[in-house]
């Protein structure tokens, strides 16, 4: 049991640091839009 | 500067350098001296990182950028989200199980000492420079803009930078790095503030914001494909990936600052916090630049922006004759400009009203040019500083030019460290004297910080006549970041590099970024994608060539199968 935690505890460290860079490519993705929308929301 | 600016400039000086040399008490080896014992928090770390990389070429020139060009320069940093997440994946782990001091270190394990040393040497010409140039940018224009003497303002920036890293190692650049950091973010709400409320009634943010839309300054994204652009969305995503990778993995002033962390996840941490905050803050900084520029449209800003040029040309017949007509073209811009914010039907006339002013301007620029012999005048550095000593209340101006010192201080601090810590560990320590207690190596590296120190002041007061500083610096960098990123490409992705094959590989990308510079107009964000990619093609070329001499000629035997 405790053998087999180990790696166990690896895999959902591992998992946990995927969803962190996903979640920070998301959020660049939504920066790059902001500023998109920034530079057309004063145009009239 | 007022009685109470200089009180608020003392203040911060006084502080940092007693909050600093406090920090010595925890750093009695060298271990504690360079890496803090690898005790700190991530937040401390990310800041410092933030700060580390935020000069005070980054607070005056950009926003003098952001005056002259609009917001365009932030792709440069568009690449950086996504260079974070690739070093956290792989840099911050390998360094943090090799318990390295440098990342060049590193390097020896993987292939050998030479090119250790190739390596640690290049890191030492570049930063030794740039330290350099740090300090000379804010110096060059406090002293312009606050009527002080150049010598004495590099010494004021640069005596109590040294005093601090010296005595205080990596635990006090840290430390001090997180206060600067808050003032700089202090100082940039303050001038936002005060630049928002002393817009005219008539003219609301929202509303002005259109005049630097009509401009192009709010221009934030160029999609166009061009080698030669610097500032597209292509070259920052990716000239600046590969810019970002080198900086924040090769860089030892940005990789020791993770190396200090408590564990890889907490260096990883810190690392992250400048993918999710250096965009955004970059934003604000551009947009202090754009409101500037908006504040002058409806107050006449000076024409030139140096004072001491405009003081040389007072008695220029040329000069006062375009001054009369300047004070009149920023009358009639003020007129127009708060016309168009009401009818858009007149931004035709703002436009030409606009255009008309920065005629003039240009007119004045160029008799400087003439002026000073060097057919050259740029003052685009001195736009953010005169606008705060001559604009901005008591005690708002020290806080600013102290924001402005600790933006360079935390920069300088961590390129001391670092440059002490690669010449004491990947030179003195490796090369010169491999066994001595650790009191003596701790003595050596406090020399070495001050000696680094000594150096940075003498560039400091030479670097002077620079056109955008900003771009010098990246430049100089770029010059050798590629090649030293294909390095570390070979060492952390590559089981086949041989450390010939990384050495001639190193000196091949060096070459190759040479020759592009010299023979082509590509943009120098392109200068680390074309390192990279000839390091690695060197590399190959040599270790298939070495695996070939390897490979003893087989005796062929009549009936053997090969």
């Amino acid at each position: 049991m405790n053998e087999n935690s180990a790696p166990q505890e690896k895999v959902e460290k591992s998992r946990h640091w995927k969803w962190i860079y996903l979640g920070i490519v998301a959020l660049t993705i939504i920066v790059y839009l902001l500023l998109w929308l920034f530079s057309q929301a004063f145009l009239r | 500067m007022h009685l109470v600016d200089w009180i608020v400039v003392g203040a911060y000086l006084a502080y940092v350098v007693i909050d600093g040399v406090t920090r010595s008490k925890e750093t009695g080896e060298i271990r504690g001296y360079f890496l803090a014992n690898r005790s700190l928090p991530w937040w401390a770390v990310g800041l410092s990182i933030m700060a580390t990389q935020m000069s005070a070429i980054t607070l005056v020139g950009t926003t003098g950028q952001a005056y002259a060009q609009g917001m365009g320069f932030i792709q440069f940093y568009f690449g950086l989200p996504l260079a974070m997440i690739i070093l956290c994946v792989t840099v911050v782990p390998f360094f943090h199980r090799a318990d390295v001091f440098t990342a060049y270190e590193y390097l020896e394990r993987r292939f050998d000492v030479k090119t250790r040393t190739l390596t640690g040497f290049l890191f030492l010409l570049s930063r030794g420079l740039s330290c350099g140039v740090i300090i000379s940018a804010p110096a060059v224009i406090l002293s312009v803009v606050l009527g002080w003497n150049m010598e004495l303002t590099v010494l004021a920036i640069g005596v109590p930078t040294v005093l601090y890293t010296m005595l205080g190692g990596v635990q006090a650049v840290t430390w001090t790095d997180v206060k600067q950091m808050v003032l700089i973010f202090v100082g940039m709400f303050v001038v936002v503030s005060v630049i928002i409320s002393r817009l005219p009634d008539q003219a609301p943010l929202s509303h002005v914001l259109t005049l630097a839309a009509w401009h192009g300054h709010l221009q934030t994204l160029d999609f166009s494909f061009n080698l030669n652009d610097t500032y597209t969305f292509w070259s920052g995503l990716l000239g600046g990936l590969f810019l970002m990778l080198a900086y924040f993995g090769c860089d030892q002033s940005q990789v020791q600052r993770y190396l200090t962390a408590r564990s890889i996840d907490e260096g990883r941490t810190s690392l992250l916090m400048s993918a999710v905050f250096k965009i955004p803050i970059q934003f604000v900084i551009l947009l202090i630049g754009v409101l500037v520029f908006l504040f002058y449209q409806f107050t006449t800003p000076p024409m030139l922006f140096n004072p001491a040029v405009e003081q040389e040309l007072q008695g220029n017949r040329e000069y006062a004759l375009l001054s009369q007509e300047y004070q009149a073209a920023s009358s009639d811009l003020r007129r127009k400009a708060l016309a168009a914010l009401n009818a858009p039907d007149e931004r035709q006339a703002y436009e030409q009203a606009l255009a008309r002013r920065e005629q003039i301007r240009s007119e004045a620029q160029d008799l400087a040019a003439r002026a000073n012999g060097t057919g050259i005048y740029n003052d685009v550095n001195f736009v953010f500083p005169t606008f705060v000593t001559t604009q901005l209340p008591i005690g708002i101006v020290g806080l600013i030019v102290a924001a402005i010192f600790a933006a360079a201080m935390s920069s300088i601090s961590a390129e001391l460290n670092s440059l002490a810590t690669t010449s004491v560990i990947d030179v003195y320590r490796r090369l010169l004297r491999r066994e001595a207690p650790d009191r003596h190596y701790l003595l050596v590296s406090k020399l070495a910080t001050a000696f680094w120190g000594l150096m940075a002041c003498i560039v400091a007061v030479y670097a002077t006549q620079l056109g955008s500083l900003i771009e010098v610096v990246n430049r100089f960098g770029s010059f050798f970041y590629g090649s030293l990123l294909g390095v570390f490409v070979l060492a952390i992705g590559t089981r086949w590099a041989t450390p010939w094959s990384a050495f001639l590989g190193l000196l091949g990308g060096m070459a190759a970024v040479g020759v592009v510079s010299i023979s082509t107009n590509v943009s120098f964000l392109w200068y680390n994608v074309v390192g990279v990619v000839a390091v690695v093609a060197v590399a190959a070329v040599v270790s298939s060539f070495e695996k070939l001499l390897r490979t003893k000629p087989k005796v062929q035997r009549p009936n053997s199968q090969s």
